[in-house]
């Protein structure tokens, strides 16, 4: 999807680093509840989960960008649209809902090969450097992977090799 | 004639008689140079004058003890100028008597002497001799007398002076009958008259001064030449001796008249006398066996003494062991005493002790109560504090989930777009009170935990105060236990040793009574041998009394016996008696 003009992000934190997500990939924000384990799934993928009705899969952001670094226990978790569908993506933090100007994003930033097409772009805010993500293409980019398809892949997932400088 | 063969004459015969003295004559000069010495001077020295004369010293021939000494009788002549004599011993144990008389020459100056030496040696033994026989005089114990023709008392020995009461030397010289006074005196009854005239000794008896009654002896004395010179008289006092003849008579006539009834009567004395006898017989044998038994029972009686004797030095001897044990026991007394007394301070001591250690475990008792206090106190308050954070977390969670909502809220607003703006204000501002609800919850949880952690330690400081006087209180338990041990136990030793005081106490008691009951046996057992020794004592007496009874029943019979030959003597006096007078 193409964001033009001032985002509104929800920030949230994994390890280190800051994150941010369009407002719009955002259904809600939950503190995290338990899952189901699902057999076989891949180990990024925490289990299922009954939300309000709604049967959604869990998976680990941590496990699945591969992030090794910092300290977090994954007891938020962001609730994406994707349709009619949702999917449950476990972060440390979740701190605010914020604005960001359209100028205040980069939206080039040569990163991996892999993260390419889940990165917007990275976001000044303040002192700080927000990256934003599309999580929707992180869950959908790797269909094999979700419980939904039915198949587990066995290649190791895209890692940000390097953090875009400003 | 010529003068000077006159004198030559005269001389001579003076020489000659010189020449016939018996006795030797010696002229000595003043040198004691021998100048003469007549014929029987030097006989008397077995020599002869011409061998002595001019050539010896008077003192080298007669070597008397009294020579060149001043008792020499030549020497004092010569000194006094006249004569002197001296008895003298001559080397030969020859009694001389020796006169010396001083000789002048014509000018009437001292030149020598003459001695004349008598040899008295018999003389002066017979001298001895009569002495001697004078002293048997002496020693006659009746009166003798010696007189002379004229009845001048020559000699009287002390007997008859001390009848006199007078002494010999007053006596001598006095007329016999001035003396004696006797009524044979001045006549011719006079023993001595008669013995004189007769020249035989004559016996007369006669009273002497009225009163004493005498037998005098008469015996003549002769010189040498057989001559009546006097006589001795010899006086017996016959006073008593004719008193006794005369009641002798007297008794004579009497008995002659009791003669014949003592003839009459001594049968029947002999008679009674026999019976007498007889009894005294029967009483000495009764007497005897009667002192037999006393013997016997005395001997046993002895034996009881010695008996209750050794007893009682028994008994003595076991009370002074007894003493001994007492004294010993009384040591062992006041030992205990001593002990009780230690005991009994030691006790105390260890009651204090267990009372302050009581009062120390109240104190720990009442600290640990403190502090039980203090811990309680600390941990209600610490339930208080964990409560409010609990209350805290609660805010805290509260202002978590209020946040979310905010978020959720934020969300909603953004994605509502232009219509949601206004609620999105709304939603910070939630957001925002509650996150510093959040944070005041947060800070209040801060504060919380640590006024929580200082009231976990001051709970566990209070604890190991607490700890600290549990065990404070156990080890003082211990040391009051200890200390009620010890006195428990100082209690029980208290105990044994007020008994051992008692049983040393009873048995010092008890060995007193049996010192006492010793005692009285002593006590007894002397008054036994005492009474004992007083039965045998009077046993003996008894026994002596039997034995003097027998005695004097001896005595009686014998008595009787002499009675009876008496009887028997005098009946025959009596018949002698009879037979002479009739």
């Amino acid at each position: 999807m193409t964001v033009t003009g001032d985002v509104q992000i929800v920030n949230f934190t994994v390890g280190d680093v800051d994150y941010g997500v369009p407002v719009e990939q955002v259904r809600e924000v939950r503190d995290f509840q338990a899952v189901t384990p699902v057999p076989g799934a891949p180990s990024y993928v925490e289990g299922v989960t009954n939300l309000r009705g709604q049967i959604i899969t869990v998976m680990d952001l941590r496990k699945r960008l591969n992030i090794e670094e910092g300290e977090g226990a994954g007891e938020k978790i962001i609730v994406i649209e994707m349709g009619k569908a949702a999917v449950g993506v476990m972060v440390d933090t979740v701190t605010e809902v914020s604005t960001i100007a359209e100028a205040d994003i980069e939206r080039h930033i040569q990163v991996s090969k892999k993260l390419e097409n889940y990165v917007v772009g990275v976001a000044k805010q303040g002192e700080k450097l927000i990256v934003v993500m599309d999580l929707t293409k992180i869950i959908s980019d790797n269909d094999e992977d979700l419980p939904e398809h039915g198949r587990l892949s066995s290649k190791k997932p895209h890692v940000i090799e390097q953090m875009p400088s400003a | 004639m010529p003068k000077y063969k006159m004198l030559n004459t005269t001389a001579t015969r003076y020489l000659q008689y010189l020449q016939g003295v018996q006795g030797a004559v010696v002229a000595i000069n003043k040198d004691f140079d021998v100048t003469y010495i007549n014929e029987y001077g030097a006989k008397m020295l077995k020599s002869t004058p011409g061998k002595i004369i001019r050539k010896t010293k008077c003192y080298d021939l007669f070597k008397t003890s009294n020579c060149k000494t001043a008792k020499c009788a030549c020497a004092i002549a010569m000194k006094n100028k006249k004569s002197a004599s001296s008895e003298a011993m001559s080397d030969n144990q020859m009694n001389l008597w020796m006169t010396g008389t001083p000789t002048y020459d014509n000018e009437g100056k001292i030149s020598g002497a003459i001695e004349y030496v008598v040899d008295i040696t018999s003389l002066k033994r017979e001298s001895e001799q009569n002495k001697q026989q004078m002293q048997y005089l002496e020693g006659v114990q009746t009166p003798v007398i010696a007189i002379d023709e004229e009845f001048n008392i020559k000699y009287i020995n002390s007997f008859g002076a001390t009848i006199l009461g007078s002494t010999a030397d007053k006596l001598v010289g006095k007329k016999c009958h001035d003396v004696f006074k006797t009524g044979d005196c001045k006549t011719s009854k006079c023993v001595c008259a008669i013995a004189m005239k007769s020249k035989k000794p004559a016996t007369s008896e006669t009273s002497c001064n009225e009163t004493m009654q005498i037998k005098c002896t008469g015996s003549p004395l002769f010189d040498d030449k057989g001559k009546i010179v006097g006589a001795v008289e010899y006086i017996a006092d016959i006073t008593e001796l004719k008193g006794m003849l005369e009641s002798t008579q007297g008794l004579v006539e009497v008995s002659t008249s009791v003669a014949n009834n003592i003839e009459g009567l001594s049968g029947e004395v002999l008679k009674t006398a026999e019976s007498i006898g007889a009894m005294g017989a029967q009483s000495s044998q009764a007497s005897e066996r009667l002192s037999n038994t006393m013997e016997q029972v005395m001997a046993a009686s002895q034996n009881v003494s010695d008996g209750a004797q050794s007893l009682s030095k028994l008994a003595q001897e076991t009370a002074k062991n007894v003493q001994l044990l007492m004294d010993k026991m009384t040591n062992v007394n006041t030992n205990t005493v001593e002990v009780n007394k230690i005991v009994n301070e030691s006790n105390k001591v260890a009651q204090v002790a267990s009372e302050s250690g009581k009062e120390a475990l109240k104190s720990l008792g009442a600290i640990k109560d403190a502090s039980n206090d203090v811990g309680k106190t600390i941990g209600e308050v610490n339930a208080s504090v964990k409560d409010v954070a609990g209350l805290a977390d609660d805010i805290s969670q509260i202002a978590g989930q209020i946040n979310m909502l905010a978020l959720n809220a934020a969300i909603e607003a953004a994605r509502a777009g232009e219509a949601g703006r206004g609620f999105a204000v709304v939603a910070d501002a939630v957001k925002q009170l509650a996150g510093q609800a959040g944070t005041a919850a947060k800070t209040s949880v801060e504060s919380i935990d640590t006024i929580t952690k200082a009231g976990e330690r001051a709970g566990s400081m209070s604890k190991s105060a607490d700890q600290a006087a549990i065990e404070g209180n156990v080890n003082v338990n211990e040391a009051v236990n200890g200390s009620q041990q010890v006195a428990s136990s100082m209690q029980k030793i208290l105990g044994v040793t007020q008994n051992l005081e008692t049983a040393v106490q009873e048995s010092v008691r008890y060995l007193e009574e049996v010192g006492g009951v010793i005692e009285q046996v002593a006590s007894f057992s002397e008054e036994s041998a005492s009474a004992s020794e007083q039965t045998a004592a009077s046993i003996e007496e008894q026994t002596a009394a039997t034995e003097e009874v027998a005695v004097a029943a001896t005595k009686v019979q014998e008595e009787v016996r002499k009675v009876i030959e008496l009887a028997q003597k005098i009946a025959a006096e009596a018949k002698t008696f009879r037979d002479m007078w009739q």
